[in-house]
């Protein structure tokens, strides 16, 4: 009887949603367009406005001129017409992460600029949140919300009139929350649709969108952590966004459709703009500063996957193999500190390397028992950076290492 | 931001989410304050556990009852958002200053064989766990930590909302544990206030035996 009921109950839950009237496709955004004063949409713009507010002055907010417009170059490439609608925010935060308001206030976080290879797969970025704004996904998130959570609430009345046991409203309102975050899935896939749409426009490489999920999948599965491991593989109802496996297949999926029709139309001398060396040339005053503060998330793991890779490039091989060094000597796993002390070495002979690394040198040296050599390095580290922060801890040390010898 | 339609907000964003456990402990501190009294009053000789003793001039409120952590002292005079002061009784290869109950959030802990550098980032990296932006450690010098070589140094960051934080902290390694003393407070005001008797507090550490 009871296996019965709860048949019935999915079934009821099941037509009752279906019944729920599907949103007609939002109508695309035209440029310059706000919504008229007193309507909900109104008054979500005044909560994004706010929002712009607090990162406008937020902390971690960076104002470089240069990298700032090296983002608003490739952001009003791929949506030229929306070019003055959307203002990008660029937040030093270590995750990989863009969103956007539907006022046009974008933000790009730190993480992202660092795990994009080329200008490419930041242009698919830009433009999958354009796509967001393009279609109003956050109105019309919030108005599916309304309007679902609504069909619960008198569903969940007509249920318990008709005498229905009580985990029926519980079902109800579970579906109804999962057609909600099915809403967002959905959001997104739109959005990665557009965004391909409008970088293959501009003529970036459409092979660069799925490039870009494969190397956050292949990042997230070296993660120290399980969870995060398990993150990525497992699919959910109450996902916001589709499985990253799922959106690299897709986006492959339009690329090679993509590059058909341009072989079929263009012929062979099919030329895609894909920005390696720009993209790093752009991030390059940053490498050092965002690394820290990946190493300051302590997913050595992640973190290592993600030196390795930007070491592909084979340029700003000191900046990378000091924080590799760096890595290894916050990890202390058996032998890292071993290893440290030989990248360390090894990064002091590249021109780039900052000088922090010959202080490192110096202490791993000490650590091994090397004092000749912790000296020098030590010695030479106060010349490569005379007005460093720890000189004067440095210089007592020095004074402390000249007298035992 | 939940108006925001985001990429992908299902990678872990560390700082934000740590921001988010500093204001609601924070919250919580000052709820549990006022309601149940947990606060204490301090003020002259104050024992850091087993490890150290310090003299306190003014009078604070010991508010270490809201800490995760039992190894470390919690002070403020004006409330955690305007003032915090924290003593540790003795760090032990492992340990931190802030705890956390989320295995993929580590926090920064004590390692073996840590050199002066390593000393300062401990606590300059603690800082950003507490959710302080650009946290960087300047003017790093030889100090005495109850009469045993240790370093001083001052501490820039800036909160989530852009105001500019500035600290100072006194560490030494003793007996191999860290010994950490750290003042962080917003530049404007309150820090300058109470950096002579942070000084004070500094000078004043008396290594128990």
């Amino acid at each position: 009887m009871r296996g019965v009921l709860v048949q019935r109950s999915f079934a009821l839950c099941a037509l009752a949603l279906a019944l729920i009237p599907q949103l007609a496709s939002a109508q695309a955004r035209s440029p310059s367009q706000r919504p008229p004063a007193y309507t909900v949409e109104a008054s979500i713009w005044d909560l994004s406005d706010k929002a712009e507010l607090d990162a406008r002055r937020a902390g971690q907010l960076i104002s470089d001129p240069a990298l700032n417009a090296y983002v608003n170059n490739v952001r009003c490439k791929v949506a030229p017409e929306y070019c003055g609608d959307v203002r990008v925010y660029l937040m030093a935060r270590p995750a990989f992460n863009a969103a956007m308001a539907p006022n046009g206030y974008m933000e790009v976080w730190s993480g992202l600029l660092l795990r994009a290879e080329n200008e490419a797969q930041l242009a698919f970025v830009l433009a999958h949140e354009i796509g967001h704004f393009e279609e109003n996904h956050s109105i019309e998130a919030w108005r599916n919300l309304r309007s679902r959570s609504n069909w619960a609430m008198g569903l969940t009345i007509v249920a318990g009139a008709a005498g229905a046991p009580g985990y029926v409203g519980d079902i109800i309102y579970l579906g109804a929350v999962a057609s909600v975050f099915g809403f967002s899935r959905d959001s997104e896939v739109q959005a990665d649709s557009i965004g391909f749409r409008r970088a293959v426009a501009s003529g970036y490489d459409p092979a660069q969108g799925a490039e870009l999920w494969r190397l956050l999948i292949a990042e997230t599965a070296s993660s120290e952590f399980q969870a995060v491991r398990r993150r990525e593989a497992r699919s959910s109802i109450f996902n916001t966004h589709p499985i990253s496996t799922a959106r690299a297949a897709s986006l492959d999926a339009m690329s090679q459709t993509a590059v058909q029709t341009q072989l079929a139309n263009v012929g062979t001398n099919v030329s895609w703009t894909v920005g390696r060396e720009v993209h790093r040339a752009a991030i390059r005053p940053y490498l050092g500063p965002w690394l820290r503060d990946e190493l300051r998330r302590r997913d050595y793991g992640q973190t290592l996957s993600l030196i390795k890779r930007l070491k592909v490039l084979g340029t700003d091989m000191g900046v990378l193999t000091f924080y590799e060094a760096e890595l290894l000597r916050l990890r202390r796993k058996d032998g890292d500190l071993d290893q440290a002390l030989a990248a360390y070495q090894l990064a002091t002979t590249f021109p780039d390397a900052p000088s922090d690394a010959w202080r490192e040198l110096g202490d791993a040296h000490s650590r091994s028992g090397k004092k000749a050599e912790a000296r020098a390095a030590l010695e030479f580290y106060l010349v490569k950076a005379p007005n460093a922060a720890d000189k004067a801890l440095v210089s007592a040390r020095l004074e402390r290492m000249r007298a035992t010898n | 931001m939940s108006t925001l339609q985001t990429v992908r907000v299902n990678r872990s964003a560390t700082c934000s989410s740590a921001k988010v456990i500093s204001k609601f402990a924070v919250l919580v501190a000052l709820i549990a304050v006022s309601a149940c009294g947990g606060a204490t009053a301090v003020t002259g000789n104050f024992p850091i556990g087993s490890a150290y003793n310090v003299t306190l001039q003014k009078t604070w409120s010991n508010i270490s009852l809201f800490n995760l952590n039992r190894e470390v002292k919690y002070l403020t005079i004006d409330g955690p958002l305007l003032n915090n002061f924290y003593l540790t009784q003795g760090l032990a290869v492992g340990r931190s200053i802030v705890r956390t109950t989320v295995k993929s959030r580590p926090m920064p802990v004590v390692k073996r064989d840590m050199s002066e550098t390593e000393l300062a980032e401990f606590v300059v990296d603690t800082v950003a766990a507490f959710g302080y932006e650009g946290a960087a450690s300047t003017n790093l010098r030889p100090a005495k930590f109850g009469g045993v070589d240790g370093l001083r140094f001052d501490i820039t960051a800036k909160s989530d909302s852009g105001l500019d934080i500035l600290g100072i902290a006194q560490v030494a390694l003793v007996s191999d544990k860290v010994h950490v003393m750290l003042f962080l407070a917003p530049g404007e005001h309150y820090y300058p206030t109470l950096l002579s008797e942070i000084d004070y507090v500094f000078s004043s550490a008396t290594l128990r035996p």
